[in-house]
């Protein structure tokens, strides 16, 4: 079978262990971002005022729509960057340091999340609202968020 | 200088060209995908279900995917905390939790990456900066997956292209968070990477951790969210958050 390996430093090239390897054309697919891109300022979404409390019910605000044209639904990752000034249990949360809503995308403070969703055509972002309970955060003011999202090209469905 | 390879951005010089402007590096280990498992949970147990047996003898790094889950239309497929704290693997197999919501249908893809045992950094002299557009090089490598034609449009029958940055990792290894105060993990690369990070529980668990991270241009704090951490495995990647456009 043919392809390239190329090992880590300090590795053989000869290992058995796929460990040992940068990367490999044998193994399966590497996730390849293909479509990918950070959004902020204008291409972002910023709340200026207080973002919206729990309310009754579950509310969800689209924030953002990125079509692809990859004819299937690809492996995806977001990522979103919080940028505001508020408080909760744990601490008080300065205004201009990054929130970075780890987990592919969640960024929660209990009851309203980021979240995102793709499809064979598109991707969306959205902000979730969930109905009951005391916010995680209080206080939250001058929230500006900005996302970056990987389309990749391994196909999932 | 080690044996290896280097493709670089259009425009740079692969020669002096700093990481940032680098898009692939064989010093860098990319997050090689062993296999992908689909989902059919109809109804969770009373135990923890073994959904597939792995056997690396070590704890990969995985991510889950819902089909329809959350506020999500079946169709529609996305990661969530809550989905991938569903999922736990071991060093033998990927679980289930049986206190969790049924998955009538989703996706794991598990890594070829040994998450607790790799104590990682990369090796190459950082300079600051910012990467941008990596995209649209005339010229470059570009793999195809085995029995696929290297003319494909279709992007999922290429294994490789220098044409895009993979997702490469800067360092990887472990931090215990026993307070409140957040945990501080340098990363020297100028910009505010993107980064996973997994906790392991009762000892032989590992799943995605619920944490949040602030970062400068240095450091990347790691915290819980609603519960101290203890011990967890990070994985910093070479991507910057605020990248331009790939495409």
């Amino acid at each position: 079978m043919n392809g390239i390996k190329a090992v880590l430093p300090g590795k053989n090239i000869d290992s058995t262990d796929p460990r040992d390897f940068a990367f490999s054309s044998l193994d399966e697919p590497l996730a390849v971002p293909i479509q990918a891109a950070s959004l902020s300022g204008t291409g972002g979404y910023t709340f200026t005022t207080n973002p919206p409390e729990p309310g009754s019910g579950s509310t969800l605000i689209p924030l953002l729509t990125v079509p692809h044209d990859f004819g299937y639904v690809p492996a995806s990752l977001v990522y979103v960057f919080m940028d505001f000034q508020g408080s909760n249990p744990t601490g008080t949360v300065p205004t201009g340091s990054y929130l970075i809503a780890p987990m592919p995308l969640v960024a929660a403070f209990a009851y309203q999340w980021i979240g995102y969703s793709v499809d064979d055509q598109q991707l969306i972002i959205y902000y979730q609202i969930d109905s009951g309970g005391a916010s995680f955060l209080t206080d939250v003011t001058n929230m500006q968020l900005s996302f970056k999202y990987y389309l990749f090209s391994t196909k999932l469905e | 200088m080690p044996a290896g390879f280097k493709a670089a951005q259009l425009g740079a010089d692969v020669n002096t060209a700093p990481d940032y402007e680098l898009v692939v590096s064989s010093e860098w280990p990319v997050l090689k995908i062993l296999t992908i498992v689909p989902i059919a949970i109809p109804v969770v147990g009373a135990s923890d279900m073994l959904v597939y047996e792995h056997n690396l003898g070590y704890y990969p790094a995985f991510l889950a995917y819902a089909d329809g889950g959350g506020q999500n239309t079946p169709g529609q497929v996305a990661i969530t905390n809550l989905i991938n704290q569903n999922f736990y693997v071991t060093q033998s197999g990927l679980f289930y939790s049986s206190f969790s919501s049924p998955m009538p249908k989703g996706f794991v893809i598990i890594f070829e990456y040994d998450v607790v045992n790799t104590v990682f950094n990369a090796p190459t002299q950082l300079s600051f900066g910012t990467p941008s557009s990596a995209t649209q090089n005339t010229n470059g490598l570009e793999i195809s997956k085995s029995n696929f034609d290297i003319g494909s449009t279709n992007p999922d029958n290429i294994a490789f292209t220098t044409a895009n940055r993979p997702l490469q990792v800067q360092s990887s290894g472990q931090i215990n968070q026993t307070g409140t105060t957040a945990i501080p993990v340098p990363h020297n690369l100028g910009y505010p990477p993107v980064h996973f990070l997994y906790q392991l529980l009762n000892g032989n668990q590992l799943s995605l951790a619920e944490y949040k991270a602030t970062a400068d241009n240095e450091t990347i704090y790691f915290s819980g969210v609603q519960s101290i951490l203890g011990v967890c495995y990070y994985i910093i990647l070479k991507d910057a958050f605020a990248s331009q456009a790939l495409s």
